[in-house]
């Protein structure tokens, strides 16, 4: 696949599928959250005595990202490249969803929100939401229009439209182990 | 043969509740398809009006919010997009039965979904049990 500047919806999709977990069937919302639980326990994840998902160093599973985007062929275009890049996507089409995915214990390792969303609540809003639920979960911010100065509890955040490689590196570096180690410790000082 | 090897049916999915959604897309790529997620009908219109997303069927719940209900876009599919085969899936009883007559194929898909269910109506819809 030609891979041109992300975020708008002339990009280009790719195909093919790697990365996906085996899972077994369920068919109701209760098998889901006990599946997810499952798969938590048997791919590595770890549940710490608060109910907080351990993420980075450690993680024995494919590494999971949520994609919070409202426009679907962008987000479409953002998570096939990410599939074949071997990570496990969880797509949200607005942040109510991707507070419902989260909250059923599902592993998350990284999450890629857009700003602008329709709904209660904008990117900013859900970053501060995710990081109230996991507070180790990195969080990468795409927008179009959102000034830098805008305050969020993001890690990174990146212009629209972008380059896939930029993403990439991104992710790469957010989930890096050493880094991980090093924002333990300055969470921890 | 080979070429559905390196070139999986695309399966779209049209759903509104998202853990349902990512429930039975999740299972469906672990099948090997390849799945777009749509949580109403205007993002299936959107995906499929786009040339360059390839959708071979689509996995439609009956109830699915949008502008236009379930049954509307399966009209607007029959006519822009003629070669997508359509199934509809409903968990209210009269929903299902409507759905069962305007799928493409054999019965009506219950939701909650049989995973199983699912893949074998997709595989007998697409003709074939690869992906």
């Amino acid at each position: 696949m030609e891979r041109g500047r992300f975020g708008t919806c002339e990009s280009g999709l790719a195909r093919g599928e790697k990365g996906s977990l085996p899972r077994v069937g369920f068919d109701t919302k209760l098998d889901l959250l006990t599946v997810c639980l499952v798969t938590m326990l048997i791919l590595g994840g770890e549940q710490m005595s608060d109910g907080e998902i351990v993420v980075g160093p450690g993680r024995a599973h494919a590494p999971v990202i949520l994609l919070v985007e409202d426009e679907v062929l962008i987000r479409l275009s953002l998570a096939e490249p990410l599939r074949d890049e071997g990570y496990v996507v969880l797509e949200a089409g607005n942040a109510s969803e991707a507070v419902a995915l989260v909250s059923t214990g599902h592993p998350v390792d990284l999450a890629i929100t857009d700003v602008r969303m329709p709904g209660e609540m904008d990117g900013v809003a859900l970053t501060a939401a995710l990081k109230d639920m996991l507070p180790a979960l990195p969080v990468i911010l795409i927008s179009a229009d959102m000034s830098p100065d805008r305050h969020h509890r993001g890690e990174a955040f990146v212009r629209k439209p972008f380059e896939l490689e930029e993403i990439f590196n991104l992710i790469g570096e957010l989930m890096d182990p050493e880094w991980q180690n090093k924002r333990q410790i300055r969470d921890a000082s | 043969m080979a070429e559905q090897a390196t070139n999986p049916r695309c399966i779209l999915v049209v759903d509104g509740d998202v853990l349902v959604r990512h429930a039975i897309a999740d299972y469906l790529r672990t099948c090997g398809y390849v799945v777009v997620e749509a949580s109403s009908t205007d993002e299936a219109v959107t995906v499929l009006s786009d040339e360059s997303v390839n959708v071979n069927a689509v996995l439609c719940d009956a109830d699915a919010p949008g502008s236009q209900n379930a049954f509307q876009f399966r009209a607007w599919a029959a006519d822009h997009r003629k070669h997508v085969r359509l199934a509809l899936a409903g968990n209210i009883k009269a929903a299902a039965r409507k759905a069962a007559e305007l799928c493409d194929d054999g019965p009506h898909l219950a939701r909650p979904y049989d995973p199983q269910a699912v893949i074998e109506y997709i595989r007998r819809l697409l003709g074939s049990a690869t992906p």
